[in-house]
């Protein structure tokens, strides 16, 4: 009896969080699909019955969209690289050695996260022009690599002092220097943590908006998130049709990442807040 | 734990090791954090607009922020987004702590796992991109939502065009975006406490909801406080989701402290005044969640 009730209300919940955290991706998915007949139309169709790849076709043919989803895949990517190559390093330096003012650098970094990216965005901005940054992907990649360190410093430190110091110790012992104790025993064994933290700048870099606006402003220098931002959208007559078929497409990697490395994203968000 | 002393042993290379492997690390905080950090303190201090020649910049000392202080829009921003972060946050931890507690639910067994993996999607996806695809749900005409509300009799809501429903709007769906993201912290939490507690709490008869609050709740004080704290930090933020649902409008009920700096600066092109902004926006995050990080951690009075 209890147990059935426990049941009951159990899927009941389930059904309504599903409704609320999935219709809107299932609609913006269907929409996608729908001829323009069928999305301006009531009552909505719930279940899609004619299929269109025609709002594709008007997403790519307008809005340089293959450009700016290249665009967006290299400025991640690259943000990626560096980030993980900088961070996995620094991450071994400040958990393996005690050296002076390393206290006092390891909660600059993590005090650094509470500054709000809009505060740095000015200063970015002035400088940026100074040094002909301005409205470029490098620039953006410099940027992110920035707003994506002290996170990622804080998840290795904690991947790096999980490890026992003594295994360290014995290739010292050994007769490796530091450098090779990094690159033949330390950074074998940190190889979930580097996955773990790439997926998280990665989304990260994919997903953010407000320095790519202020930092960018040709249309072959626009990254996703920007592009769907500025799809006009007035409201006489808004494209909902590529609307959603370019948030479909910005959906996309996310919505695969978060099927295929699911364990990955949990371990990262939660060690993300909870460590240290 | 034993750590290596460099100077011990090892060759001259070994003597550089912490420099070495730190040094990349700090030239970015450097470079691109403490000093633009210093930076802009320093702009705020100046009368400075993009617009105008660069000869007409000069000290001004602290009349940005006087003006920044006495501005209509920034305060009603301001206020705004106090409670825009205090409904939302309150809202979110609330649905993550039961989402976590009907996942962690035996009843089916572990077959409700793959809800897991559903519901985190929402927590993946750009801001910009969910705004916008509520957009398509929070459309007047063809919206589903409106299509709902009016067969259930209540008149279709414009939801960018009226203040009170869009900053609703603005609301629902950082609830939409952040509540997954308590659920995870959760879930992690809730494996933290041992079993034996709450079992015992049963026998004792506190029945499902007093073993929660006496037992459970009490035992992860900890992490609500941490989910607390890290949610409020970036509510207060709130920016993209605005920008692709309202952009401020109607007239400017749903601007928020990011907003109004970005525009200040940027739109404007009042340097000083922008930097003004941002430094007073900063003090306010780094107060507003250290006090509720340290009111939730306190421990309870047990009298």
């Amino acid at each position: 009896m209890k147990k059935n009730t426990e049941k009951t209300v159990v899927s009941i919940l389930l059904g309504l969080f599903a409704l609320y955290f999935l219709f809107p991706i299932y609609w913006t998915l269907t929409t996608s699909i729908k001829p323009k007949g069928s999305i301006i139309k009531l009552p909505p169709e719930w279940f899609p019955h004619r299929f269109t790849w025609s709002n594709y076709a008007e997403v790519f043919s307008q809005n340089h969209i293959g450009r700016v989803f290249l665009n967006s895949l290299l400025v991640a990517s690259a943000t990626t690289a560096v980030t993980v190559l900088v961070t996995a390093l620094g991450g071994y330096g400040f958990s393996r050695f005690r050296f002076s003012g390393r206290n006092l650098w390891i909660y600059t970094t993590i005090v650094v996260r509470m500054i709000p990216g809009l505060l740095l965005i000015i200063p970015y901005y002035l400088m940026f022009q100074k040094a002909g940054l301005l409205d470029s992907l490098t620039g953006l990649v410099i940027v992110y690599v920035t707003a994506a360190i002290p996170l990622a410093i804080y998840l290795f430190i904690g991947f790096y002092n999980e490890m026992p110091a003594e295994i360290f110790e014995s290739a010292r012992i050994d007769g490796c220097s530091e450098y090779g104790t990094f690159l033949r025993i330390a950074l074998p064994l940190v190889v979930p943590g580097i996955v773990v933290t790439s997926i998280l700048v990665f989304m990260g870099a994919w997903n953010e908006f407000s320095l790519s606006l202020i930092l960018t402003f040709s249309d072959d220098k626009k990254l996703l998130p920007l592009a769907i931002s500025s799809l006009v959208q007035t409201q006489k007559d808004t494209p909902l049709g590529t609307l959603a078929a370019a948030g479909t497409l910005a959906m996309l990697p996310a919505i695969a990442l978060s099927l295929t490395t699911q364990k990955y994203i949990v371990d990262g968000f939660t060690a993300g807040a909870v460590k240290g | 734990m034993k750590r290596a002393d460099p100077s011990v042993r090892g060759g001259r290379l070994d003597r550089w090791a912490p420099i070495v492997f730190t040094a990349p690390t700090l030239l970015f905080i450097v470079t691109l954090m403490v000093f633009p950090f210093f930076y802009s303190i320093y702009l705020s201090l100046l009368k400075y607009k993009l617009t105008l020649p660069a000869a007409s910049i000069h000290f001004a000392g602290l009349d940005n922020y006087r003006y920044m202080l006495h501005n209509a829009s920034f305060l009603r921003a301001t206020e705004w987004t106090f409670v825009f972060s205090v409904i939302a946050v309150a809202v979110e931890v609330t649905l993550g702590m039961i989402m976590a507690l009907t996942l962690s639910s035996t009843a089916f067994g572990n077959r409700t796992a793959v809800f897991k993996s559903l519901f985190i999607m929402p927590l993946m996806l750009a801001p910009i991109v969910s705004a916008k695809i509520w957009s398509l749900l929070f459309q007047v005409i063809y919206g589903p939502i409106n299509y709902v509300l009016s067969s259930l009799g209540a008149g279709r809501v414009s939801w960018s065009g009226e203040p009170l429903p869009a900053k609703l709007s603005i609301i629902l769906v950082d609830i939409w975006q952040s509540a997954p993201f308590c659920m995870l912290i959760l879930l992690a939490a809730l494996k933290t406490v041992p079993k034996e507690l709450t079992e015992a709490a049963a026998i004792d008869g506190a029945g499902r909801f007093g073993s929660f609050f006496k037992v459970t709740l009490p035992q992860i004080r900890h992490f609500l406080a941490l989910v607390v704290s890290i949610r409020i930090m970036d509510a207060l933020r709130v920016f993209d989701s605005v920008v692709a649902l309202t952009n401020g409008a109607p007239g400017e009920s749903t601007e928020t402290l990011a907003t109004v700096t970005y525009k200040t600066a940027f739109r404007y092109a009042d340097i000083g005044a922008g930097s003004a902004g941002s430094i007073l926006y900063f003090l306010f995050i780094v107060v507003f969640s250290l006090l509720a990080f340290v009111f939730l951690q306190r421990k309870p009075d047990r009298s």
